[in-house]
């Protein structure tokens, strides 16, 4: 063969194999899995991400019931009127409790969110451009009123009361369906003991939850399809090992994007490409991004919600920190601090890291008759040293007044097994109490 | 002597059992109430409300067919909560009473039923007729409170009533003892 001909082909080989390996480095022709996300993916269920840990149904004074918000259907009707009031607010007005607790008493719509959420949250899963409307803390409530009322509400972590006015009428579709669920009635502890006390936070007699033994989502079976759903194509080329503990790593161009799924569930995950690339992020495609990023990895269809989102800056670099907790069932699981067990920061557009855990149920364990009735006073009586010790007070006048929420939890032991609990917001401190005997769970 | 002692033993005996009788506490037996002595209460109330003899201290509240009894006492203090429905010309007894120990918040609440359990029918019947609410509280050996609360005379009073609170908040009866 003539020995130029051989030299062509073989440069052109080198240059065809150089262009593949170009093409694999910039990611020029692979798909580049989910660190990247779409808003355009996520218009729909965004609203879903942010939502409320319980809605109350208020058909008139003392007349009231809490639905959980199993898979947050019933908060999209709320977030539609929602988008749209703050969308058209002509006005923002500073009110009083008194004020505030009288909206209450007439037909309305008021969402729990516990722990309370930032307004740069709440406009970024409405699609609103980034909202700050006003010198006040997180907003821990919001009544929607579904009356001749066309404001709404915002109740505030630092006990503030704002009036968001605008022109339409709240009118919430299928609202009078809302209350068509066997819920049960809820009481509000000034309902019970008003010569004790004016605090208007619902309880109810009923403390019927299960708690779950539970194992790692990730199994031999769908391990590979979490970490392709991921890394997309980019899987084809990574490295994985699998270390003597159980775990699993897996390594994409030298460490440049690592994801570890250890046995018990717990993920981490840390894309070096987020800090080469600069590019502005908003908080709305930060919340999209991250989203995209934990349903894509979850290999189980569980629900998750953004609790917060923070400010995230290194060197040059900046972005945002979500932290997002599993909704099973409707309720809330956190750690035993309180604090969701997923965080995710996204810098440049992608996600940079992940630390969380990953869990599903596997036994139900049943604690529906641990208590007949009066759950949350027996609690307190049981656990009364022990709040007075975190919490002082003098008088149970005292105590009922600090009690700001009273909301079912799911909350991790230290095994991962999903303990049912009540959580309960007293002054600055947050308890939780198992449903199975009352005990002190934090 | 010996015989000194055995009867000695046997006195000792006899003042024991006595003493154990003395501590016992069985269960009084409860009687019913004449339809003349609620009638006499009924005239210190607000019949409107289906409401009687209020007590400042004691809340009650309902939406549908439960009712709420509270109120606020001091620790172990015991609370019996009875209900009552007519029969004739006497108020007997629906079933076995609520017994309550007031823990260290100093409070008690309790849901109650308002639906009577029909024997001959699987269904739970309606709301009954003249209902009567009869609640206790001691404190130690001594009656703190013994308050008839509510009568519903008939099922559109009950309805009247509980329109009534769900439409808006109970303000408290004058509490007359």
């Amino acid at each position: 063969m003539n020995k130029g001909l051989v030299q062509n082909i073989t440069i052109f080989l080198l240059i065809i194999m150089s262009l593949i390996l170009l093409s694999i480095r910039f990611e020029l022709f692979i798909t580049t899995g989910v660190s990247t996300g779409s808003i355009a993916d996520t218009k729909v269920s965004l609203p879903y991400s942010v939502r409320p840990n319980s809605i109350v149904l208020r058909l008139g004074a003392e007349n009231a019931t809490k639905l959980i918000d199993t898979n947050g259907v019933y908060y999209l009707e709320v977030a539609k009127v929602l988008e749209s009031s703050l969308k058209s607010r002509t006005a923002l007005e500073e009110i009083s409790q008194q004020d505030y607790r009288k909206k209450k008493e007439e037909k309305s719509i008021q969402l729990n969110f516990e722990p309370a959420i930032s307004q740069r949250l709440l406009y970024g899963s409405l699609f609103l451009e980034d909202g700050y409307f006003g010198d006040f803390g997180k907003i821990s409530q919001i009544l929607v009123p579904q009356n001749y009322d066309t404001s709404i509400y915002f109740e505030t972590d630092d006990e503030k009361y704002i009036e968001v006015k605008n022109p339409t009428i709240n009118n919430v579709s299928g609202f009078e369906n809302f209350g068509n669920l066997g819920q049960r009635k809820y009481y509000s502890i000034s309902e019970r003991f008003p010569e004790i006390t004016d605090n208007d936070v619902l309880i109810s007699d009923e403390a019927r939850l299960s708690s779950f033994v539970t194992e790692s989502m990730f199994n031999e079976e769908n391990i590979d399809a979490a970490l392709r759903s991921v890394l997309g194509s980019k899987y084809d080329f990574a490295n994985k090992i699998s270390e003597i503990d159980g775990s699993t790593i897996v390594t994409y161009d030298y460490g440049r994007e690592i994801i570890k799924i250890s046995p018990q569930g717990k993920v981490f995950y840390y894309n070096k490409e987020a800090e080469l690339n600069a590019k502005r992020t908003t908080a709305t495609e930060a919340v999209a991004i991250a989203m995209n990023f934990v349903n894509a990895i979850s290999p189980s269809q569980a629900s998750y919600v953004i609790e917060q989102i923070e400010d995230y800056k290194e060197g040059n670099r900046t972005g945002y920190v979500l932290k997002i907790a599993r909704r099973v069932d409707g309720i809330r699981l956190s750690l035993k601090n309180d604090e969701p067990a997923i965080t995710v920061v996204v810098s440049n557009g992608r996600v940079y890291s992940l630390e969380g855990i990953f869990r599903t149920q596997k036994v139900e364990v049943d604690n529906n008759l641990a208590f007949g009735e009066n759950a949350v006073l027996l609690m307190l009586e049981q656990n009364y040293d022990y709040i007075k010790g975190k919490e002082p007070f003098e008088t149970t006048s005292e105590l009922f007044d600090k009690i700001r929420s009273v909301e079912y939890a799911y909350v991790y032991s230290s095994d991962y097994n999903m303990i049912a609990c009540y959580r309960m917001q007293i002054g600055n401190s947050t308890f939780f109490f198992k449903i199975e005997n009352a005990e002190v769970m934090r | 002597m010996k015989r000194l002692s055995i009867a000695f033993i046997m006195m000792f005996a006899i003042v024991l059992s006595a003493t154990v009788v003395g501590f016992a506490n069985p269960k009084e037996e409860v009687k019913p109430i004449s339809v003349e002595r609620v009638i006499e209460i009924s005239e210190e109330i607000n019949v409107e409300k289906g409401i009687i003899n209020k007590p400042k201290d004691f809340i009650l509240s309902t939406v549908n067919d439960a009712f709420v009894v509270s109120g606020t006492g001091k620790e172990n203090d015991k609370v019996t909560i009875t209900l009552y429905k007519r029969v004739g010309d006497e108020y007997v007894l629906m079933g076995e009473s609520v017994e309550l120990k007031i823990g260290p918040l100093g409070v008690f609440t309790k849901e109650l039923s308002l639906k009577e359990n029909d024997p001959k029918s699987p269904k739970e019947s309606v709301i009954s007729k003249d209902t009567l609410l009869v609640l206790q509280m001691k404190r130690g050996d001594v009656v703190a409170w013994d308050y008839r609360l509510i009568k519903f005379s008939d099922d559109k009073e009950v309805k009247k009533s509980l329109d009534a609170i769900k439409l808006s908040p109970l303000t408290p009866a004058t509490a007359t003892r």
